[in-house]
């Protein structure tokens, strides 16, 4: 499989400034050099908790903000290089924001909001032929004609975010960026959206980029996946091998950290301590250290890079056996290969 | 269930709250009912707008003008609540039901130091410090709030009236708001008490709450959805928290939240909430393995599970109804894949199938 999107060491970094003549006194490094590159047809999950840079990372992606360094490639395509015109591009890929509440303009009703697409991207002209792609739109979503003439306050949070993805499919995308797709939606709810995202993939041989901050969801949806902390990947690899055998320390953390709908399973308590710094104050070294039970001064000192290991890749300078528990003072620390 | 014999401390009792909104009368809970026993630990389930927050504020008399209690009972110690005056509320709250939202920064004053907001907490009962330092004076060594807590240390009142000064008090209660924020794993204290709550973290915030809401000993603490705008990683700080405060502190909790799964690793037993009313309740093991209202076993089938995955979620058709213009009957019947035409007319009540398992639902199997 080819890839569809390749990210290069990309930087997101935004000034804050102070003072009366605005000068910039530091940088909320909210993405900062992430690397990973998206297979055609495959749904690539990304998680962290709040604050680790993920929708940033969308927003870059989707050029809507401007990156500080990096490259982004879609399809060959370079999209940080001027020429390669991103709104052109926006053709082939489209995102999906978290919440339908505001992501739909209050003031228009459906119709004429996907008209105005159409006619942005020259997709269809003549009355008969935007109702006709419109209702045809719809019904991919799962809505009917009678929902086409109502404003967006008329339908539920579930409903909207069928709208906004009909929305996203008016260009047939290749590549679909879903930012949190279903955190606004009920749990009764949000199982139908979650299919119809994979229907809709399987019928439009989509390429998805899932964000979310919840586990369990980008279990159920990914097909690789890829944890995100402090403006960094740390760690990347098949979902099973991510949820199943995690390899750096946070990622160990952050899957035992999931709450379990069965009562039966009684997991051991690992907990991690502390708080996720801020970005605008990271620590040097591995960024993960001042939480890190196994912590060396090596990890203080020096940021360990994203490395591959048949397929799976992570940031983290020792190779570290999580069974012994964290309780357990003997904790077995073989150097990595470096690849 | 830890607890052998049942003694219940708060009961709710077909509690009917409606509240009138410019777009018409929204009807928030329809028929309550709800036992909370000593010691246990009770999760109440459901989605938005299902109640459960109208039902956590009714029990606290902390409902807004617009809410009117159009009937039921909320016992608590054999009085009714809904019968006290707002005063007689103001010092249960202070007192017995202590309660901690979901956004702790609305909760905790911006312009006042944690010391001054935590240490008011104690200078409530200034009796209680006095007597504090008098035994500190009398007994040597110093009182820590595990020690009121446990009742190991009893304070008796003394007979000659000594003086206590005012600073000593101060002191008292400050050493008291130090134990306090150690009890809920609060690294640094002394240094958290200097700061103002935008200088703490959102899991900082919530302790700080929990901390507050614990430190007078109540003997029922509302969490209501307590871990839900904070992250995966001090979620688990949180709950783990909660679980080990459980022992030393001798309340009952009603645990509020969304996820299903939060409930089923804290609670002892699990309230299902739908349409404001409640729909299921059980112990937790029996309410996973062995439920029995469609829209609980639906709700099971809809949440994905890292543990044991499934190809496709099941959905439930339809959405969470409008509480303006409610369905007639049981609320769930328009999405009911066993509804029958009973189930649009009149409302289920709920009914006791086993000994611990109620069932708001006519078309099960008993």
């Amino acid at each position: 499989m080819k890839d569809i999107l390749v990210v290069e060491d990309l930087k997101t970094w935004f000034p804050i400034k102070s003072g009366i003549i605005q000068r910039t006194v530091g940088y909320v490094r909210a993405v900062d050099g992430v690397s990973f590159g998206v297979r055609r047809g495959e749904t690539f999950g990304l998680v962290g908790e709040s604050g680790s840079g993920k929708t940033t990372l969308a927003r870059t992606i989707m050029r809507l903000v401007k990156p500080t360094a990096g490259k982004i490639f879609f399809d060959g395509v370079d999209l940080t290089e001027r020429k390669s015109k991103p709104a052109k591009l926006r053709r082939r890929m489209q995102i999906i924001f978290q919440d339908p509440y505001a992501s739909l303009d209050p003031r228009q009703i459906v119709y004429s909001m996907l008209k105005e697409t159409m006619k942005i991207h020259r997709i269809a002209s003549g009355r008969s032929d935007v109702h006709k792609k419109a209702l045809e739109l719809l019904e991919n979503v799962g809505l009917s004609e009678e929902h086409l003439y109502r404003f967006p306050h008329e339908f539920s949070g579930g409903q909207r975010q069928r709208i906004a993805v009909a929305r996203a499919l008016i260009v047939n995308p290749e590549f679909l960026i879903l930012d949190e797709p279903t955190s606004f939606l009920d749990v009764s709810v949000q199982a139908s959206v979650l299919n119809l995202l994979n229907d809709l993939q399987k019928a439009f041989a989509l390429t998805y980029l899932f964000i979310s901050h919840n586990l369990a969801v980008v279990h159920h949806m990914s097909d690789r996946v890829a944890v995100m902390y402090l403006g960094k990947l740390v760690e990347m690899a098949d979902r099973d091998a991510i949820y199943n055998s995690p390899r750096h320390p946070y990622t160990f953390y952050l899957m035992a950290a999931i709450p379990v709908p069965n009562p039966e399973i009684k997991k051991e308590e690992v907990l991690l301590t502390g708080d996720v710094p801020s970005p605008v104050n990271i620590p040097p070294g591995c960024r993960f250290h001042p939480r890190c039970p196994y912590a060396t001064g090596r990890c203080e000192q020096e940021e360990p890079p994203l490395v591959e290991n048949d397929g799976h890749w992570v940031a983290c300078h020792y190779d570290i056996d999580f069974n012994g528990g964290v309780r357990s003072s003997r904790i077995k620390r073989r150097k990595r290969r470096r690849v | 269930m830890q607890v052998k014999e049942k003694e219940v401390v708060l009961e709710v009792k077909d509690l009917k709250v409606f509240f009138h909104t410019y777009r018409g009368k929204v009807e928030a809970l329809n028929g309550v009912e709800l036992s909370l026993y000593k010691r246990e630990v009770l999760g109440l389930v459901g989605e938005s707008g299902c109640g459960k927050s109208v039902t956590a504020l009714t029990i606290l008399g902390l409902l807004p003008e617009n809410a009117y209690v159009i009937s039921g009972e909320i016992f608590f110690r054999g009085e009714d609540l809904l019968k006290k005056s707002k005063e007689e509320m103001r010092l249960l709250r202070a007192d017995e039901i202590a309660a901690v939202f979901q956004d702790p920064m609305t909760y905790l004053n911006p312009v006042l130091t944690m010391e001054t907001q935590l240490k008011e907490v104690f200078m409530l009962d200034t009796n209680l410090l006095r007597k504090a330092v008098v035994w500190q004076k009398n007994h040597g060594g110093k009182i820590a709030f595990d020690d009121l807590l446990s009742g190991k240390v009893k304070i008796r009142d003394n007979s000659t009236n000594p003086k206590v000064s005012k600073s000593e008090i101060n002191e008292m209660a400050k050493s008291l708001c130090i134990d306090i924020l150690r009890l809920v794993k609060m690294p640094d204290p002394e240094r958290i008490l200097r700061q103002y709550a935008f200088e703490l973290s959102g899991g900082m915030r919530q302790r700080a709450m929990i901390a507050m809401a614990l430190a007078r000993r109540p003997s029922v603490f509302i969490a209501d959805e307590i871990t839900t705008a904070v992250d995966v990683t001090i979620q688990a700080q949180i709950l783990n928290l909660m679980r080990e405060l459980r022992d030393k502190i001798d309340a009952s909790t009603l645990l509020i939240t969304h996820d299903l799964s939060v409930a089923a690793e804290n609670a002892d037993r699990i309230a299902v909430m739908y349409g404001g009313n409640v729909v299921e309740v059980a112990p937790t093991v029996e309410i996973f393995k062995n439920h029995l209202h469609p829209y609980t076993s639906m709700l099971m089938k809809a949440i994905p599970d890292v543990k044991n995955p499934s190809e496709r979620l099941e959905s439930i058709p339809g959405t969470v109804p409008e509480m303006i213009n409610p369905p007639s009957g049981c609320r769930f019947h328009p999405r009911c894949p066993i509804a029958t035409d009973k189930c649009a007319m009149e409302k289920p009540q709920l009914r006791r199938i086993t000994e611990n398992h109620e069932v708001a639902c006519y078309n099960v199997a008993v």
